[in-house]
């Protein structure tokens, strides 16, 4: 992807000459993917760059996505690595299934995943109507639905970067800390957490991403409501009818964040290792 | 059988048993069915080849696996018992580990390492850290205190994880191969080291083992497994002599002679010379090993190549099926096989004087 990421393997390897049909398609589907980005490297009214960016409707816009993904990652970081731990070290009748529902929002349409969440935690679904009636707790077009939405389509990229990293991890670095009086959890934390630690900060990065860019199940949720509920992407949509130049300056804005996460995490943590192919679907999204 | 001197010898007069193993456990194809208890202060060494369940024993008294069926008890404590409903956890049981690769914590120094289970067990860090440089010191791996794990040699890893273990104090300690990993130099080196650390070691410690040089090394006595059932039990000496299975008298059953290596020529402190063909051990302290098979048997003092003749006495006589393992007394206790043949011919009896020969190229010499 880059030519930093090129170890001096890769460079010898790179010397093996590709059938001219396949270097034609490969080259083929660089500029399929690069082509986008050029263009709107292009037509970006660089200009107006800080304008945009200072005007309080995108200052707040900005502002809302950064907290609202903070504690989106924060809360698929607190409820993901239990998860991941449960998945990867403890044998259940159903795992494959309990795997499959909690990842199932990574390859959704996000669309429908907020359609999901608003007939379970929406005012007549089927929670949100006992958390309407008993707590007067409406969850819907709120800025907690934001997060909510975003921890739901982000948490499985955290959840299956740490399960990769546990199967991988031998199981007796545990056995050892326990034979040395180490409780199971004190085990975990002073064991595996720091064993895992890279593939936790590259399952957060992703997860932070991922709940940067959300717009699907966001829209479908929590709405597209100015100061409480329009994030950046939404921002990008709603400007794109009216101000394209906006709308070109805040996409610049996504692409670089992402495009800085994948550079970042691949030479950093991933190494083609236990993330990459979650690192994949990041960026397939 | 001459043993060399041992730096720690059990309490003359306690009876009292620190371990009784009792395990049943199916694992597997495995089915574990093992029985054996260890006196106060011993070394145990637990033989047998790959797949014997070894480890498995290892791991169940460890607290790391526990026993469908039987008892553990430690200190006439029971730690395992399904009847009973028993079962203490890995951290709540004095067992101190050294396994096979070390498992040494990678984000650790080594001085942090040996401090884990000290801090584990709540003490603060300054505290811990002390009794941890102690324990470095002790090992001679002081200079090494802010290493990782990952860049120390097997050796020396290996002393960490020794250290790591003891550091908390066990009561019974779990070696687990620990001279496995080691190229055949470092090996040596750490037998030697490992002897004078369990000789200070006052608790019971437990040895599993593929090798009967590093058993007899170490160990009081052994415990030889095949198929996870106990098939023999006792001194080295007495399980070369009497080896009850084929197992045991092709691996385990070997002489082990320790004497003072000089060029090719080692002597016992009885007395007796040895040569042997083999250069790859040092000078100085050292064993030799003997297959009982390649020890022949003459009435009258044999000529030819043999470099190694001795007149010793038989002292008894072990018939299993085709072959026969006569005792020998004298300069050099050793034992040899013979076929039955042989026996009927050399007319051998509890008593006898014999003439035993050995080519100087059937004998191994390690360095101790």
């Amino acid at each position: 992807m880059t030519s930093s990421a090129a170890t001096p393997t890769r460079r010898r390897g790179g010397r093996t000459r590709l059938p001219a049909p396949a270097l034609a398609l490969s080259v083929v589907a660089i500029v399929f993917f690069t082509l986008p980005f050029v263009g709107l490297l292009w037509r970006a009214p660089w200009s107006d760059a800080w304008n945009v960016l200072t005007e309080p409707s995108v200052r707040t816009a900005l502002r809302l996505s950064i907290v609202c993904s903070l504690w989106a990652t924060g809360l698929a970081v607190l409820f993901g690595v239990p998860l991941a731990w449960l998945l990867a070290r403890v044998e259940f009748p159903g795992r494959g299934i309990v795997r499959a529902l909690c990842t199932l929002s990574m390859v959704l349409p996000p669309v429908v995943g907020g359609v999901a969440l608003f007939f379970a935690l929406g005012r007549r679904g089927l929670v949100g109507q006992y958390l309407d009636r008993w707590f007067d707790v409406q969850l819907p077009f709120s800025t907690p639905a934001v997060v909510i939405a975003q921890t739901f389509v982000a948490m499985p990229f955290l959840v299956l970067t740490v399960e990769a990293a546990l199967r991988q991890l031998d199981e007796r670095y545990h056995d050892a800390a326990r034979t040395l009086g180490a409780s199971s959890g004190y085990a975990f934390w002073h064991v595996t957490m720091p064993a895992i630690r890279s593939a936790l900060i590259a399952g957060a990065v992703l997860a932070w991403a991922r709940a940067l860019g959300e717009f699907g199940a966001t829209i479908t949720f929590a709405g597209n409501f100015p100061g409480t509920t329009r994030t950046v992407p939404m921002s990008t949509y709603v400007a794109l009818q009216s101000e394209p130049g906006e709308a070109l300056i805040l996409s610049m804005l996504l692409i670089a964040v992402s495009f800085a996460v994948l550079v970042g995490l691949r030479d950093r943590w991933l190494g083609g290792g236990a993330a990459a192919p979650a690192a994949a679907l990041a960026a397939g999204r | 059988m001459p043993r060399h001197p041992r730096l720690h010898s059990p309490p003359v007069g306690s009876q009292a048993v620190t371990l009784e193993v009792d395990i049943g456990l199916q694992l597997g194809t495995l089915e574990l069915d093992v029985q054996f208890e260890a006196q106060p202060g011993e070394l145990l060494a637990v033989l047998g080849p790959n797949g014997a369940g070894k480890s498995t024993v290892l791991r169940c008294i460890a607290g790391l696996l526990p026993v469908d069926r039987g008892c553990i008890r430690v200190d006439g404590e029971t730690v395992d018992d399904p009847r009973a409903s028993v079962l203490v956890p890995a951290e709540r049981r004095s067992t101190g580990v050294v396994f096979q690769d070390y498992l040494l914590f990678d984000h650790l120094s080594a001085l942090d390492n040996v401090a884990f289970g000290l801090r584990a067990r709540g003490a603060d860090k300054r505290h811990a850290r002390r009794v941890a440089t102690e324990w470095l010191e002790r090992t001679g791996m002081a200079d090494h205190a802010g290493h990782r794990p990952r860049a120390l040699s097997g050796g020396q890893a290996q002393r960490i994880a020794l250290a790591r273990a003891l550091a908390t104090d066990p009561r019974v300690l779990l070696l687990d191969e620990p001279l496995a990993a080691l190229d055949a130099g470092a090996r040596a080196t750490m037998r030697r080291d490992l002897r004078r650390h369990l000789g200070s070691f006052e608790g019971m410690a437990l040895l599993v083992t593929h090798d009967p040089v590093d058993a007899y090394a170490l160990a009081d006595r052994v415990v030889v497994l095949e198929h996870g059932r106990v098939v023999q039990l006792g001194t080295l000496a007495d399980v070369t002599a009497h080896p009850r299975s084929r197992y045991v008298a092709e691996l385990v059953g070997l002489n082990l002679v320790h004497g003072s290596l000089l060029g090719s020529v080692l002597a016992t402190s009885s007395g007796a010379t040895i040569v042997t063909a083999d250069h790859d051990a040092d000078d100085g302290d050292a064993f030799v090993s003997i297959r009982p098979q390649a020890v022949s048997l003459h009435r009258q003092r044999p000529e030819g190549s043999a470099r190694n003749a001795w007149h010793l006495v038989v002292r008894d006589v072990d018939m299993r099926q085709d072959r026969v393992r006569v005792a020998l007394d004298g300069d050099l206790p050793i034992v040899a096989e013979i076929t039955t043949a042989a026996l009927a011919e050399l007319d051998l009896r509890p008593g006898a004087a014999v003439w035993a020969t050995v080519k100087a190229t059937d004998i191994t010499a390690y360095g101790s």
